[in-house]
């Protein structure tokens, strides 16, 4: 790892401690996650893999502050997330984390310039024209951009939605099966792009996949099962 | 119940607000309809009761001399039913002081008859057999001539002829002074017992100029097999009143004709001939239930618009598991039918609950406003034919409101409608807004107005509804302010509750004065007056007028430059114990206007007219005379002679004693001199008695009782309370209905708003969660929601305010050909409308983001996801 600047190198940047959620109540509780406890350093790019209903998407969500834990504790960057009240957790999130789905969830009235900078618009802050057009031409959207989602193919608007979750640099990107929806070629491309941000700027970056082949690009691998890590691997450091 | 069936009522329960607020508007719309042809129906009804109290119920009387022709008129199978009246001719009446009603005339009825016609009893009771007689109480009041109950009358009966021919009582008295005569031939005596009195009859069975007072005994049955030298009238209803004047052409031809026509009922129970009345309320009714139908129809549809698009998804799957269209658009037509049998039924039962309580608190001013104190009451009456088109059109309405939605899914494959990629073809223009309105209202405010933009159809139609709500709000208020306005302009321009006028070539005698003194001591009249009004003209110089006067009798051609100016003056002589008093009240000294020598008199100089230069009302005088100003009058005296005299502007005043107009009449001044000392000017052109009542109504008959007493004519006696309340009510029955039925309207708008509004919401909850997971914090999701909320109103309320003024103008325009009157803002409409807008929008949000707010971001993403 060439790239990787030695003072980075074990900088914590999320820590979750003991993190349990259930579903429903008495006989009918469901736990998702059960006592789960891990930390990842600034720059680590983990790819979370395990069977359906495993909990994976579940945990992803808690670490990305849009559902709540029954217990135990998320820091990202040294911030208590669940210690925020609401409108600072959702100042957070836009500032700190960039979620990308599998179904991509852009807004439909908003064209692709407006989707990527949305989270810098609700910001009330100006856009950062240089920063926002390199994006824009590494991701392949030059040309598009007054375009709305629903005039763009799947790949587009997944890259769109990465744009989304990039604009702000945040201290995490998670993504949640972002090629489960697209054929091989652009699964491909998406992975790529995301390896690059990755690479290049030191993202650090979790993704959720069922694909093996993208989970071993990864630099380390989580598996869950039945809501605990079964195993926790790293490929390359 | 199939599987089809029970998805669809899953998803009505699913869907619980949408589906209550569907039913609401069902329940809404059929009550209103149901409201509206009970009403039209109860005040039919009302008519028709009150027409036959008034003059019966019938609607033709045929005159006939043989029996024949009688026996082939009650043979035709287009009549119903009939009754009949036998001639039983005329006999002197000793003693009548109406010189042209001599005779009494002798109905005999059979027992129908007695139904029919509209006999009130005063006192006693129905005749039972020929020997007994029933007397019109005009006798009395009329004819000046007193029968007692339980009386013996006899009477020499005979007919009345002239050169031959035989009158009836449609031909007035021969009277010496009308050049004609008559002859009376006695055919022998009669005698009877009198059981009764009764009212006098209507004009259409008893002509006002008839020369016999109307007695009613029964018709032996046995007088029918031979008519003799009697007419016979036969009063007929027709089995289908809107062929009664086909009837009417084709009897022109006969020898036996139709002698009176019962307008009034055959209008009401619809025959052809529709006019007035009629006419109004039909008309009325007509578009108000277009106004109506065009709300329901709008709330209806937009409701199943909404289902039917939600279920579109619900559909390919369906679809794409077998389901024909058939079955789809069965299902569509099972949920419409749900809601109809949930709605209609309850709709029926507010509409005719919600009119049966308005009729019942009205009733009394229905009644004032037909003018008369009669013992028919509007009740409610509910027709069941208009029952049955209100169900019927309820049905039709939520149908076709299902039909066309529904039939539009049928042309999106199923897989479009699973992915839902058809329903809403967006571009980047559609939602396009200016830069501006982001730099004003901030990524928040850009995002509302890109969602109204991105469904246009829906956002326009809940705007729509918005604006027919200002509109008929501001409108209808305008209307009944206009109305009650008019109304009081009218009020205001009488200072007295009773007036008595009889024209200058009366002779005044003393049964005037008697009658006046003897008014005034009624309790409850406060004050009085007998004024004399004489017309003259007095003729001044330039410099004694206003400029304006003289540059307009100049221009008008009216005068030469250099003439003196002729000016109307209007002289009222009042009565020296009501001029004293006036006197008194200004502060004047009595003297000066007491002076016989100098005859002095008060002016009053105020003109109150209406500039159409300036559109406004002004107030003006004319004169420029100083008090104490000799002034020369013509007066024209009664045999059109005139009479220069001299008159002493004594003094100018504002006020004016009980009967003299507040204003001068345009370009004329007003004097009042006491009675006593113009004794020399004993003629006057107009006589008045005046009177104010605390109770007008109260003291009414009693006024009319002394008139009567007196000899005098009580039809010269003008009640102003009586025209006032007429109006008011009026005013208080057009006020209910307008804000009933706005309030109506409104309701429906604002259900059609919040179920638009709150499906609105609940499809963009994915979007919510979206913009909740980028990081939009509560007080901008607020905001967003809320400058949604402000730019739905704010187009609502761009329309409809100038729309709303400019109806109002036009209101203002065709009042304003009746009473002069200036056009006003409704300013206090306005501003509850805007504050009613933003209230109803802001609430439909509230309650519909309740829910979403709540929930877990996740939750949504998911839910839309599946």
């Amino acid at each position: 790892m060439i790239y990787k600047y030695e003072e980075d190198y074990k900088m914590e940047i999320l820590r979750v401690e003991n993190l349990t959620k259930t579903y429903g109540k008495g006989n009918t509780a469901v736990t998702a996650l059960d006592n789960v406890s891990f930390s990842v350093n600034k720059g680590e790019f983990v790819a979370v893999i395990g069977p359906s209903g495993s909990g994976k998407s579940t945990l992803l969500h808690i670490i990305g502050g849009v559902d709540f834990p029954s217990s135990g504790k998320v820091f990202i960057d040294g911030t208590d997330i669940y210690n925020l009240n609401e409108t600072q957790l959702a100042i957070f999130r836009r500032r700190q984390i960039g979620l990308i789905y599998q179904f991509y969830n852009l807004i439909p009235i908003l064209n692709v310039e407006e989707n990527i900078t949305l989270p810098q618009l609700l910001d009330g802050g100006s856009v950062d024209k240089e920063h926002l057009n390199e994006l824009i031409s590494t991701l392949g959207l030059e040309g598009r951009l007054k375009h709305l989602p629903n005039q763009l193919s799947g790949g587009q608007q997944q890259r769109v939605s990465i744009g989304r979750a990039l604009v702000n640099n945040p201290a995490l990107v998670l993504a949640d099966e972002p090629t489960g929806n697209l054929d091989s070629k652009n699964s491909e491309e998406i992975v790529n792009l995301l390896k690059l941000y990755n690479q290049m700027y030191n993202q650090t970056l979790i993704l959720i996949t069922h694909d093996e082949k993208i989970a071993l690009q990864a630099d380390r691998i989580i598996s869950i099962e039945d809501g605990k890590i079964s195993k926790d691997e790293v490929i390359r450091s | 119940m199939n599987i089809m069936n029970r998805i669809t009522l899953k998803g009505l329960k699913k869907n619980k607000t949408r589906t209550i607020v569907t039913i609401i508007g069902v329940i809404l719309s059929t009550a209103m309809i149901t409201a509206v042809t009970s009403f039209a129906s109860s005040l039919q009804h009302f008519l028709i009761n009150y027409t036959t109290y008034g003059i019966g119920n019938w609607h033709i009387r045929i005159k006939t001399r043989t029996i024949d022709e009688y026996q082939d008129i009650i043979e035709d199978n287009q009549i119903k039913k009939y009754s009949v009246v036998k001639d039983g001719g005329y006999a002197p009446l000793v003693g009548s002081k109406n010189e042209y009603k001599p005779y009494l005339y002798i109905m005999e009825l059979d027992n129908k008859a007695f139904d029919t016609l509209p006999i009130h009893i005063t006192q006693g009771r129905l005749p039972k057999n020929s020997k007994e007689v029933l007397l019109s109480e005009h006798i009395l009041y009329n004819g000046g001539v007193e029968f007692k109950l339980g009386q013996e009358i006899s009477l020499e009966v005979g007919a009345r002829y002239s050169d031959g021919y035989k009158l009836d009582q449609q031909n007035s008295f021969h009277h010496i002074d009308t050049g004609e005569t008559e002859e009376f031939i006695a055919s022998g005596t009669r005698s009877f017992t009198v059981v009764g009195f009764f009212e006098r009859f209507p004009t259409e069975i008893e002509n006002f100029a008839a020369p016999g007072y109307s007695i009613l005994t029964c018709l032996d049955d046995s007088s029918l097999t031979s008519l003799e030298d009697s007419d016979l009238y036969i009063y007929i209803n027709f089995k289908n009143p809107r062929k009664a004047f086909n009837y009417i052409d084709n009897y022109q031809d006969h020898d036996y004709h139709i002698d009176s026509i019962n307008y009034d009922i055959l209008q009401l129970e619809g025959s052809s001939d529709i006019s007035g009345f009629n006419a109004v309320i039909y008309g009325l009714s007509g578009i108000i239930m277009t106004i109506i139908i065009i709300g329901s129809v709008a709330l209806i549809y937009n409701s199943f618009s909404i289902s039917v698009s939600e279920r579109r998804k619900q559909f390919g799957l369906l679809s794409s598991v077998g389901a024909t269209r058939k079955q789809l658009m069965n299902s569509v037509f099972f949920e419409s039918l749900f809601i109809a049998v949930i709605g209609i039924p309850l709709g029926i039962c507010s509409g005719i609950l919600g009119i049966g309580i308005t009729l019942h608190q009205l009733r009394d001013n229905f009644i004032i406003m037909l003018g008369e104190r009669i013992p028919v009451e509007l009740t409610l009456n509910v027709s069941v034919p208009s029952v049955i088109a209100a169900v019927i059109f309820s049905l039709i309405t939520i149908l076709i409101s299902a039909y066309i939605p529904a039939r539009r899914t049928k042309k999106i494959s199923a897989i479009d409608a699973v992915r839902q990629t058809a329903d809403i073809k967006l571009t980047y223009k559609k939602v396009k807004t200016s830069k501006l309105t982001r730099k004003i209202f901030g990524i928040e405010g850009d995002l509302a107005l890109k969602n109204l933009k991105r469904n246009k159809k829906r956002y326009r139609s809940t705007v729509f509804s918005l604006f027919i709500s200002v509109l008929l709000f501001i409108t209808a208020s305008s209307f009944s302010m206009y109305l009650t306005d008019s109304v009081e302009n009218v009020y205001d321009k009488y200072n007295y509750d009773f007036r008595y006028a009889v024209s200058g070539t009366t002779d005044i005698s003393e049964e005037y004065l008697v009658a006046y003194e003897n008014i005034r001591n009624l309790d409850g009249i406060y004050d009085s007056s007998i004024i004399k009004k004489i017309y003259g003209t007095a003729y001044l110089k330039k410099e004694q007028l206003e400029a304006f006067y003289y540059s307009d009798m100049i221009e008008n051609g009216s005068i030469n430059d250099g003439d003196d100016i002729p000016l109307h003056v209007d002289i009222y002589k009042v009565d020296h114990e009501t001029f004293i008093n006036y006197i008194e009240k200004l502060g004047l000294k009595k003297d000066k206007f007491q002076n016989t020598e100098e005859i002095t008199a008060i002016a009053i100089d105020r003109q109150h007219y209406y500039d159409d230069k300036e559109e406004r009302f002004k107030n003006t005088k004319l004169l420029k005379v100083k008090p104490d100003t000799h002034i020369t009058i013509d007066l024209n005296n009664d045999d059109g002679d005139t009479i220069s005299t001299s008159i002493v502007l004594g003094a100018y005043a504002d006020t004016v004693p009980i009967g003299i107009p507040e204003y001068s009449y345009d370009y004329s001044i007003t004097l009042l001199i006491d009675e006593d000392i113009l004794k020399d000017f004993d003629w006057f052109h107009m006589f008045y008695m005046f009177f104010s009542a605390k109770k007008p109504f109260d003291v009414e008959h009693q006024i009319v009782k002394i008139l009567n007493d007196a000899g005098l004519d009580s039809g010269n006696l003008y009640n102003i309370a009586e025209d006032v309340e007429y109006e008011r009510n009026i005013i208080l029955i057009i006020k209910v209905f307008a804000y009933g039925f706005i309030i109506l309207m409104s309701l429906i708008s604002v259900t059609n708003v919040f179920n638009t509004i709150t499906t609105n919401i609940n499809l963009r909850r994915r979007e919510f969660a979206m913009l909740k997971s980028v990081g939009i914090t509560g007080k901008g999701f607020n905001k967003m929601l809320n400058y949604e909320c402000i730019f739905y109103g704010l187009k609502a309320l761009i329309y409809g305010i100038p729309t709303s003024i400019f109806i109002t103008y036009l209101i203002y325009l065709s009042i304003d050909e009746g009473v002069e009157t200036s056009f006003y803002m409704p300013a206090h409409s306005i501003l509850i409308s805007i504050l009613s807008i933003f209230l109803v929008v802001f609430i439909s949000m509230m309650y519909s983001m309740k829910k979403i707010r709540k929930e877990n971001i996740l939750d949504a993403l998911k839910n839309e996801n599946l």
